[in-house]
């Protein structure tokens, strides 16, 4: 969403002619006062009237800002909403129609006639449903999370068991690239409380996008450090490097960059932004670094303790220092 | 500030109060500098920050020691009476922000509150320094003309209140696993309500002023007496003296067994 808009000045009228009516509604009183009923004290509850009129206006005020502001974030996601929809239209369209079309052509056509040519249709058809399975998992996913209904199921686990399950699903892709683990995590900081199967889900897109964009020979691999407080993940490629003026853009909805690679493998643009919010679900940090000549890193945290728990034993350790000091 | 007569004469009626000021202010200015010790050495910022907040509190005790012993001496509420109240409870509203500062650090910071309460304060400090609190005046000198003593009372009750009604509900939204220092935590909780209920005792009393013109009603022993017990909590809660310790441990220990 769209941050909101800088206030202007004539979104404090209420104030200004609210205080303008205060203001003359003093002038009238004292010049009652002063000409008039002679001699009348100035009491406490001229101050109060004052000071409640001013507190009136400033609430007014302050209810017209927040109404300006609703309408404009209802505004805002309203049409955050229709370009989802239109874009999410344009991605199921087009591997429908590649399905639709090479369909239609392997039905006209003679069952027995160009047998590999057929094959290869079977094949752009096959690729065309898994992509459109691919993308409406992906659309639930972000559903989902955006609905705020995803299940966080947190349970201890190794990250280095799911760095190598992440291996052998990618074991196939991997001929063509090495793919080099660096385990520099401090002794008994492998094991972290999160969600085992979102962030394997994040692992699998992060690598899987290095894959993708890094050409044939060249290496990927996964940073695995920790710090005291966090579990910090880097998964970086060899590959043709993401422009720094596009890392805005990487992690928004339906955002894919233009270049050979992405025409090349199709995605839906979904993926990093799903990893974003998966991370942030686990009260972490997903950041990218990349030089068009080295390559790119993206790295992600997971807090070892949640923010509660971090709370609890802070406020345990607290008292107990206070006492043993 | 009211400079001048008439001036309210003195009541023995204060004999208790100023007794209790007189114990208190000591054991505040203790706590204090144990919680701002500890919290240096230890580099605990919640600790230094609950240790101002003690001080804050022990020095708005003896400036209202310091009034109470000036009309015992001159046996009228002087201007160093008059003007013991007002800045005794303003040292007392700075005291009850540093406690919130201490729930900031010790919980996390929120900017709506902090504003909230810092506006809060601005206007009970006002409220609280008007001539029209007739701190120390007799009531038939001001007889019939507003008194702010009520409205002043209440906004400072509302305040403290509200402070440590956040704190309550921080501390127990708390899960804490070792006993003792979850005991250490529900007495601090308790000696929180104490504080509200000497707030409400506080304000009965201005009522009474309000009623009568005669302070120092009963509301205010009442009042006293829960602020006795909040110190006695918060010290044993914050401090927990070491011969104690071990008591509580067996008997919280033998009744969760």
């Amino acid at each position: 969403m769209d941050p909101p808009q800088k206030l202007k000045l004539k979104d404090f009228s209420a104030l200004f002619f609210g205080s303008l009516i205060v203001v003359l509604l003093n002038f009238t009183y004292y010049f009652l006062i002063h000409y008039i009923v002679a001699d009348y004290p100035a009491d406490f509850w001229t101050i109060l009237t004052n000071f409640s009129l001013i507190l009136l206006i400033v609430i007014i005020q302050v209810q017209t800002i927040k109404k300006k502001r609703i309408t404009e974030a209802l505004t805002a996601a309203n049409q955050e909403k229709s370009n989802f929809l239109a874009n999410m239209s344009h991605e199921l369209r087009t591997p429908l129609n590649s399905i639709i079309g090479f369909t239609e052509l392997l039905i006209d056509g003679d069952p027995l006639e160009n047998p590999e040519e057929r094959t290869e249709l079977l094949h752009i058809i096959n690729d065309s449903g898994q992509l459109l399975l691919q993308l409406i998992n992906d659309i639930l996913s972000i559903t989902k999370i955006e609905s705020g209904n995803t299940r966080i199921e947190k349970r201890e686990f190794n990250i280095r068991d799911v760095i190598d399950q992440c291996k052998h699903l990618f074991q196939k892709s991997l001929v063509r690239q090495s793919f080099i683990i660096e385990d520099q995590l401090a002794v008994d900081s492998e094991l972290i409380n999160a969600d085992q199967r979102l962030i394997l889900q994040v692992l699998i897109n992060l690598i899987g996008n290095a894959i993708k964009f890094t050409p044939e020979g060249k290496n990927i691999g996964v940073i695995l450090s920790s710090n005291s407080e966090e579990l910090l993940i880097t998964v970086w490629d060899e590959g043709i490097g993401i422009d720094p003026a596009d890392f805005d853009r990487l992690f928004r909805p339906f955002s894919q960059l233009e270049n050979p690679f992405t025409k090349a493998h199709q995605g839906t643009g979904l993926g990093l932004y799903i990893c974003k919010n998966i991370v942030e679900l686990h009260g972490g940090r997903i950041w990218v670094e990349s030089d068009k000549a080295r390559g790119t890193r993206f790295s992600f945290t997971i807090p070892y303790a949640t923010p509660i728990a971090q709370l609890n034993k802070a406020a345990e350790e607290f008292l107990d220092t206070m006492w043993n000091a | 500030m009211i400079v001048g007569g008439p001036y309210d004469p003195y009541t023995p009626r204060i004999i208790p109060v100023f007794i209790l000021y007189a114990i208190l202010f000591p054991v505040a200015f203790i706590l204090a500098f144990k919680l701002m010790r500890k919290g240096r050495q230890q580099g605990i910022k919640s600790a230094q920050y609950l240790g101002y907040s003690f001080l804050s509190f022990g020095a708005a005790i003896l400036i209202a020691f310091i009034g109470l012993l000036n009309v015992i001496i001159v046996g009228e509420f002087r201007e160093i009476y008059r003007l013991s109240v007002p800045l005794s409870y303003s040292i007392g509203m700075v005291g009850t922000l540093f406690l919130l500062l201490f729930g900031f650090s010790l919980f996390g910071f929120q900017k709506k509150m902090a504003v909230l309460f810092a506006v809060w304060t601005g206007i009970t400090f006002v409220l609280v320094n008007l001539d029209s609190n007739w701190y120390g005046v007799p009531h038939s000198t001001y007889a019939g003309q507003f008194s702010m003593r009520f409205y002043s009372s209440l906004s400072m009750m509302l305040l403290a209140v509200g402070i440590y009604l956040y704190l309550i509900s921080k501390i127990n939204s708390l899960q804490i696993d070792k006993p003792l220092v979850k005991f250490g935590y529900k007495l601090i909780v308790w000696s929180l309500i104490s504080l509200i209920f000497f707030w409400a005792c506080v304000t009965l009393d201005t009522v009474y002023i309000n009623i009568t013109g005669e302070g120092f009603s009963i509301f205010f022993d009442i009042a006293w007496i829960f602020g006795l017990i909040f110190w006695v909590l918060s010290y044993i809660g914050l401090t927990m003296p070491p011969k104690l310790k071990p008591y509580l441990e067996k008997r919280i220990l033998h009744n969760r067994t």
